[in-house]
């Protein structure tokens, strides 16, 4: 399968999946119009991505694990769970070195002399000069 | 003439350009926040200075966000997303400050010329505006989202799909009639929607900054290749009368679209930019070159991004409806003056308004010279490591989201876009059809339904009103045609 025909699929499943749901998380007929018309067209035109055929595709096999990526995400979904429970600095202080880390920085003091004044240059700028008080 | 000699308003455009520029170029910051931080400040000013600090900060965010989307490919505000697509190739291929100039260079002069067109058009426009009703904006809506759809690099059939999810992310939140829940799950923070600020911020710039990332490992570049090939670059940062008239014609027409999209209420720069992109692409000798660093792309881009800024006061100014957040901040600023803009508003206050016009056409020059001597420093940007750019950007990303509504939550919806931001880069969907549909939809589920209320739900109004019947056929021309025409080219190539 090409990526597009993934993707067609994943549309489709997408579009029937509203479509079923849709009366169930909307209160009135007249709201759930809207977005079923709208997975009704979804799932014809994911039908269409998965049977035309794509320009210049190759036979390809798309790799939809990847472990980088998923450290990525998990490094951003930490940073912000650390947010919610810390506030905006703490989680800066600790999530800019290991983003930096994971990015493939080695310089240990340059990561640490960035994070400072990153953090100070955030303290600055949005606390002092705008007036936004982060938590 | 005395409302204009006033140092107050000079410093407050030349101020609110300046911080536009800034806000607008730290992506995390767009011009959304800036100027909703900045609205207070404005209440202390006569009209005439509020009015110009708040359009200064909207002309120089718009410009703003070209810097880092040319540099780094990460847009400061959406509608700059559409500049990265030349502007970046363009910086990789050391001509940054060319492309830098490009677009400072096309976004004033748009600017200026659509503030002119708002000088001497705004009357007459206003009449043909009270035309305009629910049906024929829905039919301009789906003309426009027809026109972005179809013309996608990716083909017309992945680019309606684009178009469709971004309806459906749309539909996540408040009924636009009814203001029930929608698809929220049961959670109170869905039933409110997701603002456009986390969305963008998800969907641009953290997928970005990951898939760079991910793109740099995969390609097997080390971070000492990467910062070499950062250095090694020779700057090309020259922009000769001879490219500026190979950009010329762009430029015109971004004036021309930008200045029509601006004036139709809630359709946004995005489009205005997008729209212009591609009518610059087909009327293009080299077509094939947009995409790989042409001038031509990034000066449509940008120019028909600015080009609305002027014209957006149209719809507030005659109707007293504002077009887009910027016009409805300054709705509330004249409101607090104890003026209120609607059909007599030009005829009561025309001294007043025609000072705001020519203070706006001035700004421009603000934007040029700010914007010049900003991109040079910008430009240094370019030396300092790509990963200590990406990691400060991640996080001004994250607070750009809080301040928007100081709610935490928010933050894990610019995760989730985050994440169907490289679903999308893999799956090969293009993702500014996706961005303007779920700007758009609401509004385009809002006048039909109205439609469908006022006119006992017949459907076949759509196609008795004149307007209305010229967009729709337009729209299923210009599908047929692009169809017809890429199964042709298929065809020829087999």
């Amino acid at each position: 399968m090409t990526r597009y025909q993934i993707s067609g699929s994943m549309i489709a499943v997408l579009g029937l999946s509203v479509f079923f749901l849709a009366p169930y998380q909307v209160e009135s007929f007249e709201s759930s119009v809207f977005p079923r018309i709208i997975s009704i067209c979804l799932v014809l035109f994911g039908i269409l991505v998965i049977l035309a055929p794509a320009k210049g595709e190759k036979q390809n096999t798309v790799k939809l694990f990847d472990p980088m990526l998923s450290a990525y995400f998990i490094l951003v979904l930490t940073t912000i769970v650390l947010i919610r429970f810390s506030g905006f600095y703490p989680s800066i202080l600790l999530s800019m070195p290991c983003c930096l880390i994971l990015f493939g920085q080695k310089d240990y003091k340059k990561i640490i002399l960035f994070t400072l004044i990153t953090t100070g240059m955030v303290y600055l700028f949005i606390d002092v000069i705008l007036g936004s008080r982060l938590p | 003439m005395n409302l204009l000699l006033q140092w107050e308003i000079l410093f407050a455009a030349a101020g609110g350009v300046m911080v536009g520029l800034v806000m607008g170029a730290v992506p995390g910051l767009s011009d959304i926040i800036a100027i909703c931080l900045m609205v207070p400040f404005t209440f202390y000013l006569n009209p005439v200075a509020g009015i110009a600090m708040i359009m200064g900060l909207s002309k120089g965010a718009n410009f703003g966000g070209a810097i880092p989307a040319i540099l780094f490919n990460i847009p400061g505000t959406p509608q700059a997303a559409i500049t990265a697509f030349d502007g970046y190739p363009l910086s990789k291929q050391g001509k940054a400050g060319k492309a830098l100039k490009t677009a400072l260079y096309a976004s004033c002069i748009a600017d200026g010329l659509s503030d002119c067109v708002l000088f001497f058009f705004a009357a007459p426009v206003a009449m043909a505006a009270i035309m305009i009703g629910p049906t024929e904006h829905a039919a301009v809506v789906i003309f426009a989202l027809t026109l972005i759809s179809i013309t996608s690099v990716s083909g017309p059939i992945i680019g309606i799909c684009s178009t469709l999810l971004g309806l459906l992310l749309s539909c996540i939140g408040a009924d636009p009639l009814t203001g029930a829940p929608r698809l929220a799950f049961g959670s109170a923070e869905l039933s409110a929607g997701v603002n456009i600020v986390p969305m963008a911020l998800g969907f641009f710039v953290v997928s970005e900054i990951i898939w760079q990332r991910c793109m740099d490992r995969r390609n097997g570049l080390s971070q000492k290749a990467i910062y070499t090939a950062q250095q090694q670059k020779d700057e090309d940062h020259s922009f000769t009368f001879a490219e500026f008239k190979q950009c010329a014609p762009a430029i015109a027409r971004g004036t021309l679209i930008g200045s029509a999209i601006g004036a139709l209420p809630g359709i946004g720069t995005t489009v205005g930019s997008y729209l212009t992109y591609v009518a610059t692409k087909r009327a293009s000798k080299h077509p094939e070159k947009f995409g790989e660093g042409a001038l031509e792309g990034i000066a449509a881009a940008e120019a028909g991004n600015n080009a609305c800024n002027g014209p957006n006061l149209i719809p507030l100014i005659t109707l007293g409806i504002p077009g887009n957040l910027a016009a409805a901040l300054i709705l509330g600023a004249f409101t607090m003056q104890g003026l209120t803009p609607g059909p007599m508003f030009m005829e009561q206050q025309a001294p007043l308004l025609y000072a705001i016009f020519i203070v706006l056409f001035f700004s421009n020059f603000f934007t040029l010279g700010f914007g010049a001597l900003f991109t040079k420093v910008m430009r240094k940007m370019v030396s300092v490591p790509k990963n200590y750019i990406y990691a400060a950007v991640l996080i001004f990303a994250l607070i750009g989201t809080y301040i928007v509504n100081n709610n935490t939550f928010d933050l894990f919806f610019t995760f989730g876009f985050s994440i169907l931001g490289v679903l999308c880069r893999k799956g090969g969907i293009p993702m500014i059809p996706l961005l303007i549909a779920y700007i758009l939809g609401p509004s385009l589920e809002l006048k039909i339904r109205q439609t469908m209320d006022l006119y006992a739900n017949d459907v076949t109004i759509f196609f008795t009103k004149p307007i209305s019947c010229t967009f729709l056929l337009l729209s299923l021309i210009i599908t047929v045609y692009i169809i017809y025409r890429r199964s042709f080219n298929v065809k020829s190539e087999n």
